[in-house]
């Protein structure tokens, strides 16, 4: 990738490299003139070996998400890249129809061109240095039976093209390499690609019917040519990877079989160069031939770039995602930090106590501390750069195993995504570590020698009080940019910050700590845990985009962890009498509420961690779960139960008596309609007096589908009171539309900026005043203004602006695509009565499917990246669990001594165990419970909010997938404590107490 | 000041101790430490016997196995050889499990850094050993208030270690090793990190409970003067018992004398 957020990836790799230079220039420095300090911190990483390896564990996971987030990318973009050159190889432009030279290679399944324009084009590049062919290409979709061997395709794509031109697009060629001279072949022989070959079983001689417009012709297959686009390979995206598959025949033998004469689909442009270095000529290329073609009703579509770029944009919004899914684990990183160093800290206090008394400065001790760091850093960023590398391959399998067999990613690994990753993880250590040790530093001599706590001074009111003004400058300031922009952001981010500071301030006007930190606590839950409406009626309307998903978790983090922190009492003496309960276990349950209950910072930050990677799965999984529930609700196909897609070029006409007709088996059978489109890939579209046009794909319905569907709307025009007025408008009113509810979007949503949005409408409207929109009919340009009567329910599957046929049929000139829909009495039928279609409509190259079985296999996708996020987090979740590791062997060598006091008065070993186990379970299940509560209740609240989940659908929470997950990282964590704790238990009781 | 409750009804030790029962009696103790490179010998065939409520003070150098013996004794730490019993016990014939519900029930200790759990409050810290024993919460916290009055910390009982003074510190380790009762005390340099005026008032304590319920007392100490408080000095060089007196006159003497109810003034 080059860019990641809009920032060039190289000014960010060298950034970094000079922060890192920064870093290791500031250690060598110490390590010149005060080289006792660096020997001092480092000879601490090899002193405890297996605490040492939790600590790199836990510091190597953000570098490892990091990199595996750009890998990810690196190697989506290099493999789509290379899709795209295999997929249009020569093709780097196409002339298809279009209004004022404006075109996608979709409008090629939608109008022909005459073939006038070839001697155009061909004099507008005659002596061009630019592009090296010309190809004249006419496409049909057809169905195609193998005599031979008795099968059948109902959807291939018949292509005819100059077979004397075909040399500078690659040629036809066989398997072996040898050219296959399309020119050459007979008048009854056509070429066949490698897919058709595979699909029908074809090989050379074998006997095609290729059925066009209800009439068989017979055709031999002469050669079986490579998959390419010169060879009939189209695919109905850029980075689709599921083509038809294809046959190629001379253009005039074809133009003659469909009655198309001096008719093209398109003329394709070969730049000239290889295929990947005549993409560099693409602006110029374009720029030629818009300019001869100016006025022709044709546009350019520069598709090998176009192609490119798609990858590139692919690529970086999956890294995009999996970056920001990352966050959560990165500041769950931060907080293992800070952990480590304040526990190494806490061990080491008499030291450095002793050290300050000989005449360390405080900055020798923070040189100590970062001296340490920087060897757990450089190691552990070496091992998460690489490792990275190793889970994007895993994300990417899975990816594959999810996406079907057409989908293969090919590794990539770039030296500047690992470069980046390193020096992130390293400098983002580096400056964690600073801060924590600048915080450790600040000691008393005296406490710390003692070992007793620190004594309170009044100069640190002055503190408190100076840290308050400025969190609610700061906090005033967000909230003040957030309301003047209407971002949820900046003002509710504000609204947490001036908390903090109003709470510092009352510390500072004596105020108890516990009181007006719960309060504080509470408050934040309640800014960012009320519903949408309340928090309108309370502060207005807020714009809001995915960066509050981020904001929210560590807000709520954060408010939860001080609400606990500050009411450990409360809580532990839950614990407590829980133990009592068996009273066995009341010494161990006594002493393992002591410790989380003495150092609450300690508990508060480990919580936090687990609270935020749990909330971070838990909200995006329910939320995934629910969207997911959309899709398969019975709702989702208004009434239908099988859906059955034919081809233009083989018109039906009525399903009904053709079906009866050829004598299928359609008892059962309740109500059939028709769905059609002019163009399956985009229409344009635009709301009445603006001027760009946007994409959006039109559908037209026949009466009897408008009849037969249950369809619901969930927003209605004024004048339109009841659902059926709107059934009853489609029905009799003309230029009257409904569109899907994902269409109310910001513009710069999901369809991108080529996307149509209705930006005047709010999700939250019931009722709104009929939206005037354009249609532009696609040969003469003219627009056609319909208006926006409803928004369809969002529980059903539809997509797009739909109308009556009627209105289609007098802006479009014909349909591409035809869908025919049967409602069924048994709709556990469906899967019968699809092939039971396709069988009697063979040659009619109809594809039938049961509805529901698409529906199911839609969800593969989500379950897919459910696993991909899931595993994500869970990674994420190693830093908890590390955390909880490192606290269990600190815990053992710290209170080494105590374990054998405690052995001494009588503990027995699985006594001293217990408590261990039950002080880490406490920590890690708050933070469990906590976070799942938080993201629960936050993706409720998501969901119900305007314009996300409609209306009337259940709210349903994945507890098993969340449930295995949560169980499976307590008990890692338990696991992780049980180790120390065991061997806590093993210490001889002697040993113990003679440890110093 | 000292009151002893509720402390179970021994009899009161007679002060040349040749006619009690035996609380310990180690026979042939041999303790080595192996480590790694070298073999240390701590403890070379110790014969030691030790009589009901008697107070036996183990004196000698540094290193010359004084904490060692204690540990064996106690069963804190095992035995390579010989035998050691507690009354009547083969320490080598109980499990870890045995030995520690024994330490639960029959023994207390105190240590010269106090080991107390800092993260525990006094009274905490004392009613633990009541607890693993399954004594009742309620009880457990009852006795244990009890117990921290008795050396005078009753208004310091919701006190961590870390707010106590080191004198403070030391009571509360004898509330904890006095609270349920046991059998022998095991106390290995009680007063090693306390001024001598603190010293002496722990010391006095420790002898008061000795001669007034007939608590049993093993005390390791480097100070001449503790030693001369208690009834027998075991006196040990390079893991052997070289010498055992018994100073009947003198500060143990005076010490009985002043630490009889009547001249405690309870």
């Amino acid at each position: 990738m080059d860019e990641i957020f809009g920032i060039p990836m190289t000014g960010i790799m060298l950034v970094l490299v000079v922060l890192l230079v920064i870093c290791l220039v500031s250690l060598g420095w110490v390590a010149w003139r005060r080289p006792v300090i660096v020997r001092m911190g480092m000879r601490n990483i090899p002193r405890r070996p297996a605490q040492s390896a939790s600590i790199i564990l836990g510091l190597m996971l953000s570098t490892l998400l990091i990199s595996a987030a750009l890998n990810s990318g690196d190697t989506i973009q290099h493999s789509a890249t290379l899709h795209v050159y295999h997929l249009f190889g020569h093709f780097d432009e196409v002339i298809v129809h279009g209004q004022d030279g404006t075109a996608q290679a979709g409008d090629a399944l939608t109008a022909t061109v005459d073939d006038d324009l070839l001697t155009l084009v061909d004099s507008a590049v005659a002596g061009s240095q630019n592009v090296d062919g010309i190809l004249p290409v006419l496409d049909v979709v057809v169905p195609v039976l193998n005599v031979t061997r008795n099968l059948s395709e109902a959807k291939v794509m018949l292509s005819g093209v100059d077979g004397t031109r075909v040399t500078a697009f690659g040629g036809l060629r066989d398997n072996d390499g040898n050219v296959i001279d399309l020119a050459g072949i007979a008048v009854d022989q056509v070429v066949v690609n490698q897919r058709t070959a595979d699909a029908l079983g074809a090989v050379t001689g074998d006997v095609l019917t290729v059925y066009y417009d209800n009439a068989p012709t017979s055709l031999t297959v002469a050669a079986v040519a490579v998959e390419s686009m010169v060879s009939g390979a189209r695919y109905p995206g850029y980075l689709e990877t599921a083509a038809l598959p294809g046959i190629v025949m001379p253009l005039d033998r074809l133009q003659a079989l469909t009655r198309q004469p001096g008719r093209l689909s398109l003329i394709a442009v070969s730049n000239r160069g290889g295929v990947t270095d005549g993409v560099e000529a693409t602006d110029a290329v374009v720029a030629t031939l818009e300019t001869a073609l100016a006025g022709q009703s044709v546009g350019v579509a520069p598709i090998k770039r176009d192609g490119l770029a798609e990858a590139e944009r692919m690529a970086q919004g999956m890294t995009g995602v999996f970056l920001v899914l990352s966050l959560f684990s990165v500041a769950a990183g931060v907080l293992l930090v800070i952990l480590i160093f304040t526990m190494l800290a806490a061990e080491r206090r008499p030291e450095m106590g002793m050290a300050r008394a000989l005449g360390a400065q405080r900055r020798h001790l923070i040189e100590q501390f970062m001296a340490e760091g920087a060897g757990y850093a450089l190691l552990a960023s070496l091992v998460g750069a690489i490792l990275g590398v190793v889970l994007s391959t895993g994300i990417l399998r899975i990816f594959e195993s999810v996406s079907g067999d057409e989908v293969a990613f090919e590794q990539r690994v770039r030296p500047q995504s690992l470069i980046i990753a390193y020096c992130l993880g390293v400098v983002l250590t580096f400056l964690t570590m600073l801060v924590a040790s600048w915080v450790v530093s600040r000691l008393n001599v005296v406490a710390a020698i003692r070992d007793i706590p620190d004594v309170t001074v009044r100069g640190r009111k002055k503190r408190t009080l100076a840290w308050g003004a400025l969190l609610l400058l700061a906090g005033g300031a967000l909230i003040s940019i957030g309301a003047s922009i209407g971002q949820a952001f900046p003002f509710f981010v504000g609204m947490s910050v001036v908390s903090f500071g109003l709470a510092l301030v009352l510390r500072f006007a004596g105020f108890a700590g516990r009181g007006v930190y719960t309060a504080v606590g509470l408050w934040i839950l309640f800014v960012w845990l009320m519903p949408e409406a309340v928090s309108r009626r309370l502060f207005g309307e807020y714009e809001s985009g995915f960066e509050m998903f981020f904001g929210a978790g560590i807000s709520l983090v954060v408010a939860a962890a001080v609400l606990v922190v500050n009411n450990l009492d409360v809580l532990l003496a839950g614990v407590s009498r829980t133990g009592s309960v068996f009273r066995g276990w009341l010494p161990g349950v006594r002493t393992a509420i002591a410790y989380p209950r003495i150092a609450p910072g300690r508990t508060g930050l480990t919580m936090a961690m687990f609270s935020l990677i749990v909330f971070a799965l838990v909200m995006m999984t329910t939320m995934m779960t629910n969207f997911a529930a959309l899709s398969v609700g019975d709702e989702a196909s208004a009434g239908w139960h099988v859906r059955v897609d034919a081809s233009t070029s083989n018109p039906i006409g009525n399903v009904e008596t053709a079906l009866r007709d050829r004598g299928a088996d359609m008892r059962g059978v309740r109500a059939t309609g028709t769905m059609t489109t002019p163009n399956p890939v985009a229409s344009h579209v635009r709301m009445a007096n603006t001027d760009p046009w946007k994409n959006q794909v039109v559908y037209g319905l026949d009466d009897a589908f408008i009849h037969g569907s249950t369809l619901t709307f969930q927003q209605r025009a004024v004048g339109y009171q009841s659902d059926a007025a709107v059934i009853q408008a489609l029905l009799t009113e003309p230029d009257v539309v409904v569109s899907d509810s994902f269409s109310i979007q910001d513009e710069d949503y999901g369809g991108g900026e080529e996307g149509f949005a209705l930006t005047t409408i709010d999700s939250g409207d019931t009722v709104f005043d009929p939206i005037w929109i354009e249609l532009e009919d696609p040969v003469t340009g003219i627009p056609r203004p319909v208006k926006i009567i409803a928004i369809i329910d969002g529980r059903i599957n539809f997509w797009g602006l739909y109308t009556s046929q009627r209105t289609v049929d007098d802006i479009y000139p014909k349909p591409a695509a035809v869908s025919y829909y049967l409602n069924l009495e048994d709709a556990g039928n469906a899967r019968h009565i699809a092939r039971e279609v396709e069988s009697a409509l063979l040659t009619n190259g109809v594809q039938a499917a049961s509805i529901r079985d698409a529906q199911i296999e839609d969800q593969r996708w989500y379950t897919g990246t459910l696993m991909i996020m899931g595993s994500f987090f869970a990674l994420g979740l190693v830093v908890g669990v590390a955390a909880v590791g490192v606290i269990a062997f600190r815990a053992v060598v710290e209170r080494r001594q105590q374990i054998g006091m405690l052995r001494a008065l009588g503990f027995q070993r699985s006594l001293v165990s217990l408590s261990l186990l039950i002080e880490a379970a406490f920590v890690v299940i708050l933070g469990v419970v906590v976070g799942t509560i938080l993201g629960v209740v936050t993706a409720y609240n998501v969901f119900r909010s305007e314009g996300v989940g409609p209306d009337g659908v259940d709210f349903t929470v994945p507890w098993t997938f969340i449930g295995a997950v949560l169980a499976v990282t307590t008990g890692a964590a338990l696991l992780m404590t049980w180790v120390p704790a065991a061997q806590a238990g093993r210490i001889p009781p002697a040993e113990a107490l003679r440890f110093e | 000041m000292l009151r002893l409750n509720g402390y179970r009804n021994v009899p009161v030790p007679q002060t040349d101790g040749h006619d009690r029962g035996l609380m310990i009696a180690a026979r042939d103790v041999i303790k080595t430490y192996d480590t790694g490179t070298t073999t240390v010998p701590a403890l070379r065939r110790v014969d030691f016997a030790v009589g009901q409520g008697e107070m036996v003070a183990v004196m000698g150098p540094s290193g010359c196995g004084k904490t060692t013996l204690l540990n064996c004794l106690s069963g804190l730490d095992t035995i390579d050889g010989g035998q050691v019993c507690l009354e009547g016990r083969d320490l080598a014939g109980l499990s870890d499990r045995q030995r520690t519900a024994m330490r639960a029930q029959r023994m207390g200790f105190m240590f010269q850094v106090y080991n107390l759990l800092p993260v525990l409050s006094a009274v905490e810290n004392v009613e633990l050993p009541l607890l693993v024993a399954g004594v009742r919460p309620k009880v457990a916290r009852a006795r244990a208030l009890s117990a921290l009055e008795q050396v005078g910390l009753a208004r310091w009982a919701g006190h961590r270690p870390a707010q106590l003074s080191g004198g403070q510190r030391q009571r509360v380790t004898i509330a904890r090793a006095l609270v349920n009762e046991p059998a022998i005390v095991w106390a290995d340099e009680p007063t090693g990190a306390l001024d001598s005026t603190t010293a002496a008032e722990i010391l006095g304590l420790l002898r008061a409970l000795n001669i007034q319920v007939g608590l049993t007392l093993v005390v390791v100490t480097h100070d001449p003067g503790v030693g001369a408080l208690c009834d027998r000095i075991v006196r040990m060089q390079d893991g052997s018992i070289v010498g055992d007196d018994r100073p009947a006159t003198g500060k143990a003497a005076d010490a009985r004398r002043s630490a009889h109810p009547m001249a405690m003034g309870a």
